[in-house]
């Protein structure tokens, strides 16, 4: 004890207390926490380009007051409205950045931590410097953990005032063939990126070495986010209304496919437009589900390292 | 118990790496007492590694049991440094940066002396605290890691090829903050495959070969044990152990195990570590021998007392 006293008063610590071990991990890091910062920035960047740049004052100016007494529906698309079809691209564009590769960047940054610990040995080294195997697993999924939940929470919301400007503005319209971004604006979207954080801590452990760890962890993420799509397009009944507030969440649903036989738009084709009202079973259903296999990867992981270390 | 708790106590520790090859370790026993500077001394390959990364906590025996400090390697873990051989640090973090480090990851156990770790870690001011890792020599990554092991002001103290890539003075200087530990009554067990190296600051001697224990003791007691004989006539196997023998010119020398006196017009020495070292790699078929100091202490004590003192 006296020890400890002693270099307290003649190593100044700036960092107090449990925030030491955050210094630690975070050090060590560091590389791993500029690329998450950097994908979180340059995500943001793209969504208020997407709002103020060409694209999207264009788009409002097309929409400018249509549905209004002498001017064309709403869903009536003029076919030179280039600046809205961009914007639905780069709309599709985002949420795909967010619901398939967030969780990439994710399982990369959980594989590399572990990896690349066990490849070169400093695990160990940490184990036998006074930290168990456990609590140094712990450290590792905690606080990657911590900057992926700040991080994609910070995009989901972000990404949720983008889409009620774009409703307000009549930019939204339903039955496109994925649908990505209803899904991706609530903590859906956090639980699967930390599902990919998980699925890398345990494929840290698997896989010997970082390079492979790297590539089975983004592969297995990749093709996680891929088969749930269609998945779960097609296990919610959709609107069959077109009414504003009834649309997909709550957003406008715009009829979408040219109905040959009545010469009118009709809503049933458009497929993965749903319900305002489902969107909270959505979301939990979905974020139960991803922390569930998710957690069921952590316990893998620890399993795994209880059996290699007495 | 008959007197301290061993540093290190093996009973029949088993390990292999995997399935298909066969064992790295194998039926290991022996005791360790504590304040020793012990030599691991084995063949490229024998086994030294594995055994000290069971000791440090970091690999589970497949059979039998070993304790460190009385404890089983998992809960001894504060109290024990470990060095790897490959002297494993983060590359992105500079000398000083490394040193804190350790002290957070230590910080639980209050007892990281961190005057001694710059110590070492900068020795005569020749390295800057801000270089990076990668930037160092092997020598003086070596000293880095031998800083964060003292630091950590172990009991044991699990040292694999430590002096490996050291320059004489750096390896001389190291061995004295080393010696200096021991002082304190820190147990040092350093691994070799070059005895000469370890010959001058050990008092203890473990030796491995082919993943078995072949001798372990006091290294005086382990060197009396045996005898160097020189002379022309045959040797009766009977009365003594005959380790190795060869010719040298017309008559033939004989390393030997026996408490009597030889039969026959024989020259009897005294044999250098060195030489019963090697003739004990070079003969594996010899009989493993532990001195007593060395002998388990549950290898004395009745088993179900044993047993009963691990379910606890």
């Amino acid at each position: 004890m006296t020890a400890s006293t002693e270099r307290g008063a003649d190593a100044p610590d700036r960092i107090p207390g449990d925030h030491r071990h955050l210094w630690t991990v975070i050090r060590l890091h560091r590389p791993a926490m500029w690329v998450w910062i950097a994908f979180v920035v340059l995500t943001t960047a793209a969504m208020l380009w997407l709002r103020y740049g060409p694209y999207g004052t264009g788009a409002v100016e097309i929409q400018e007051g249509c549905g209004t007494a002498g001017v064309r529906d709403c869903s009536m698309i003029p076919n030179d409205a280039e600046a809205l079809f961009q914007f639905w691209n780069l709309l599709d564009q985002i949420s795909s950045v967010l619901r398939n590769i967030a969780p990439v960047v994710a399982a990369w940054a959980g594989g590399a931590v572990v990896a690349r610990e066990l490849e070169n040995g400093t695990a160990e080294l940490a184990w036998t410097q006074a930290v168990t195997p456990t609590r140094w697993l712990k450290e590792k999924l905690a606080v990657p953990a911590l900057f992926l939940t700040v991080g994609t929470g910070a995009l989901v919301l972000h990404f949720r005032t983008l889409l009620y400007w774009a409703d307000a503005h009549n930019l939204l319209g339903a039955g496109y063939d994925i649908q990505d971004f209803y899904f991706a604006f609530g903590p859906s979207t956090v639980a699967l990126v930390l599902f990919g954080l998980a699925i890398g801590v345990l494929t840290g452990f698997l896989a010997r070495g970082t390079l492979p760890a790297l590539a089975v962890a983004g592969a297995v993420t990749w093709i996680s986010t891929w088969l749930m799509n269609p998945w779960r397009t097609q296990i919610w009944p959709t609107v069959t209304h077109p009414r504003k507030g009834e649309g997909p969440f709550g957003y406008a649903a715009m009829p979408c496919q040219w109905k040959q036989a009545d010469h009118k738009y009709s809503v049933d084709a458009c497929l993965g437009a749903k319900p305002a009202s489902l969107y909270w079973p959505v979301q939990l259903v979905e974020t139960g589900f991803l922390l569930l296999i998710g957690g069921l990867a952590v316990a893998a992981a620890f399993w795994l390292l209880r059996r290699r270390t007495p | 118990m008959t007197d301290a708790v061993a540093a290190l106590e093996a009973a029949g520790v088993g390990m292999s790496c995997s399935r298909r090859r066969g064992a790295v370790v194998e039926d290991c026993s022996f005791r360790l007492p504590q304040g020793r500077i012990c030599a691991l001394v084995g063949p490229n390959g024998a086994g030294k590694t594995t055994l000290l990364r069971l000791a440090a906590g970091l690999l589970r025996p497949a059979r039998g049991t070993l304790s460190v400090l009385g404890r089983t390697p998992a809960a001894a873990r504060g109290r024990v440094a470990y060095v790897a051989q490959s002297k494993p640090l983060h590359p992105h973090l500079s000398v000083a940066d490394t040193l804190r480090f350790g002290a957070e990851l230590n910080r639980d156990t209050g007892r990281w002396d961190q005057p001694a770790a710059e110590r070492i870690a900068y020795g005569d001011e020749t390295l800057d605290p801000f270089t990076k890792i990668r930037a160092l020599s092997g020598g003086q990554r070596t000293r880095v890691a031998l800083a964060l092991a003292l630091g950590k002001r172990a009991e044991l103290m699990l040292l694999d090829e430590p002096m490996g890539d050291l320059d004489p003075l750096a390896r001389r200087q190291l061995t004295g903050a080393l010696m200096a530990a021991a002082e304190s009554g820190t147990t040092i067990v350093m691994s070799s495959h070059v005895i000469t190296e370890l010959e001058s600051s050990c008092d203890f001697l473990l030796l491995v070969a082919g993943g078995r224990l072949r001798l372990a003791g006091a290294l005086e007691e382990v060197v009396s044990a045996h005898t160097l004989l020189t002379g022309t006539s045959a040797l009766d196997t009977s009365r003594q152990t005959v380790i190795e023998q060869r010719s040298v010119g017309r008559g033939r020398t004989a390393l030997v195990r026996a408490d009597g006196a030889p039969v026959g017009e024989w020259l009897a020495e005294r044999p250098t570590v060195e030489e019963v070292v090697l003739a004990h790699l070079r003969n594996t078929q010899a009989p493993p021998l532990l001195a007593e100091e060395a002998a388990p202490e549950s290898a004395r004590r009745a088993p179900h007392a044993r047993s009963q003192e691990n379910a606890a």
